[in-house]
């Protein structure tokens, strides 16, 4: 029987593919019971522990051409840590001593081990020992008949769930996901943002009723219409394959068109530019025509690594990025993480709430040396070879500013020290996202060579909304007139002084302010990749 | 019984892949390989009890090693250590 649900379209497209339901996997249970037959137990030990190899090899298999390097040598060492002799022979000998189950046993040994590495101090043994946690949750799933949630498959399929975490859609082969149904989440969380960066359609807001719905029922996914249909009837199917042709072939002229210069009618111009969060997102900006990287979100490229990065580490991803991309400028913002954004190496306590929280700036002054310094000191580096603006995040007063490029100008001087004795430093400049750095220019002016204004976190300050809280979604459209007449006053007293100001939130891509922004003189819009050759398309079109 | 005392250079110290490398190297030897930190024990075979040590960049570990083909077991690892990891495992 066809079902219909609507819901709020964040990514739009069209999918027509099977549904699959994701959840969150129910917490492990560790079974704890006595046992007589110890050889057979052991012999179920090693069966276990087989069957947790041929996942670890599968997941590889999966990342295989997705990640690199040490990204995939992490498979490696989980393979081995699950055939370490000590694991082994101290869980059998536990058995044998304490005629307990295999699972009990080997929850005590692995836990045995991960307490101590975690007590060890060191962040990079303390990443080991959630590798062994997780190693443990695996294998006493597989003794104990738990479920197991494993998120690869290689077919197209459309999400179905409550909600998705960035860390979960960046774990899939975002190839096989043909678009994303969620009863939860919101306009701007990070999870909508890929969606968008990787032109994935993703509705949210929908009916609690579609949880119901079975795996690889036939669905159609229209966010063209704004419509999810479960058992379409062929009519519909057909229907929606037509507008994909059109939708497709209009996207492409638009895009031919990207790479050609970007001036209105009269002849002004605006940098069009995009915001990314890994290679493949730059290698999509490249294709449609970007003017730059107008935002790069360095933590999203750094969310899979298990480790923390040395400033050799940094620098390398940042060349990779880059390489090929020398014509033009690059802003790269510092690192963003705590928030919905959570490291699996550094630990941090739970906030109420995490958006205005320990996050960002306040986070890496806090852990200085193990986040900011190798970040900053890479950057520096790495501006010898291209044309790079430096942007600090969540900063909220002048103290938080001044504080950030004393910091860098200091590792500048130390570099200079180190035999980099010809680095300048690259332009220094701040996002504009807390309230009291938006209603204040005069104050900050004069702090920054250049501003970057990030509409989405803006606006949840500005209205005291929740972002990712889908029954506040109304407040983001109310909220647009007057992020308008902050970033022109903004605009107005920088301009004075000669200092660019952009924009990388939503609103860049939202071509009604278009027009505005260019009548302002914003020097540059930064957006998803997908959302550059409309965008583009729409300055073309203004006198 | 042989041993023989130096200093690990890696930057890092005893991490994943430096443990691994020693690990598997002593792996592919009879004897039995030990490795002392501090007043810590490792089982020089165990990826696992390597990195409990905690063994850091420029610090002293000593290497045990007893069994039939100790002296090639203990020479392979002494070598593989001070290359800095780089001699093959």
């Amino acid at each position: 029987m066809t079902e219909v649900y609507t819901g709020k379209v964040v990514s739009k497209g069209i999918a027509i593919a099977p549904a699959r339901k994701v959840a969150l996997p129910p917490e492990l249970v560790v079974p704890d019971h006595g046992i007589e037959d110890l050889k057979h137990e052991q012999v179920l030990f090693d069966k276990a522990l087989a069957g947790a190899r041929d996942y670890v090899s599968r997941w590889k298999a999966t990342m295989n051409g997705r990640l690199e390097g040490e990204a995939l040598e992490l498979y490696d060492a989980y393979d081995e840590m699950l055939q370490d002799p000590e694991l082994v022979i101290q869980t059998k000998d536990l058995i044998e001593s304490s005629s307990k189950n295999a699972a009990h046993c080997f929850f005590r040994v692995t836990e045995d081990y991960a307490t101590t590495l975690m007590a060890l101090n060191d962040p990079y043994l303390s990443a080991r020992s959630e590798d062994i946690r997780m190693l443990a949750d695996l294998v006493i799933r597989l003794l104990s008949g738990q479920e197991i949630q494993e998120l690869t498959w290689t077919d197209k399929a459309v999400i179905v769930s409550r909600q998705l975490t960035p860390q979960q859609l960046s774990s899939m082969n975002s190839d096989a996901i043909a678009g994303i149904v969620l009863v939860e989440g919101g306009l701007t969380d990070h999870t909508a943002i890929l969606a968008q960066a990787l032109s994935i359609p993703l509705l949210i807001g929908v009916s609690e009723q579609v949880l119901e719905i079975q795996n690889e029922t036939p669905t159609l996914l229209d966010l063209e219409a704004g419509v999810f249909v479960v058992n379409p009837n062929t009519k519909q199917i057909h229907h929606a394959q037509e507008k994909l042709g059109v939708l497709q072939e209009r996207f492409e002229q638009a895009r031919l068109q990207a790479t050609e210069k970007t001036v209105t009618k009269s002849g002004r111009s605006i940098s069009v530019e995009a915001n990314v969060g890994s290679l493949l997102e730059v290698k999509q900006a490249k294709a449609n025509g970007a003017d730059g990287i107008g935002l790069f979100r360095t933590e999203l490229a750094f969310l899979q690594q298990k480790t923390l990065l040395s400033e050799q580490d940094h620098y390398d991803v940042y060349a990779s990025i880059l390489e090929g991309y020398e014509a033009v400028t690059h802003t790269i913002r510092l690192l963003d993480f705590g928030s919905d954004k959570p490291l699996s190496y550094l630990p941090v306590a739970k906030e109420e709430n995490p958006a205005m929280g320990l996050r960002a700036l306040r986070l890496g002054l806090k852990n200085y040396d193990l986040l900011l310094k190798p970040q900053i000191r890479a950057l520096l580096r790495i501006s010898k070879e291209f044309s790079i603006r430096i942007l600090c995040p969540m900063i909220a007063t002048e103290k938080d500013c001044i504080e950030i490029k004393s910091l860098i100008q200091y590792e500048l001087k130390d570099l200079k020290t180190k035999g980099y004795k010809e680095l300048k430093m690259p332009p220094f400049g701040i996002m504009v996202e807390v309230p009291n750095v938006a209603v204040n220019p005069k104050k900050f002016v004069d702090l920054a060579d250049f501003f970057s204004f990030g509409t989405n976190d803006l606006a949840q300050f500005l209205m005291a909304a929740d972002r990712s809280n889908v029954n506040l979604s109304i407040y983001f459209e109310d909220v647009k007139p007057t992020l308008i007449a902050i970033i022109e006053k903004f605009n107005s007293h920088a301009k004075r002084l000669g200092k660019a100001v952009s924009i990388c939130g939503e609103l860049a891509a939202d071509t009604d302010f278009t027009e505005e922004f260019l009548d302002i003189g914003i020097s540059s819009l930064s957006m998803a990749p997908s959302q550059i050759p409309i965008v583009k398309r729409r300055v073309r079109e203004i006198k | 019984m042989t041993q023989h005392t130096l200093v690990l250079n890696d930057p890092i110290g005893f991490h994943a892949r430096t443990a691994s490398l020693f690990a598997k190297t002593a792996a592919s030897f009879e004897s039995e390989v030990s490795v002392y930190f501090n007043d810590k024990k490792a089982n020089g075979k165990s990826m696992l009890s390597l990195m409990t040590l905690g063994v850091k960049s420029k610090q002293e570990i000593r290497i045990e090693v007893s069994g039939g083909d100790e002296d090639m077991a203990l020479d392979r690892l002494k070598n593989l250590v001070s290359s800095n990891f780089i001699a093959s495992a």
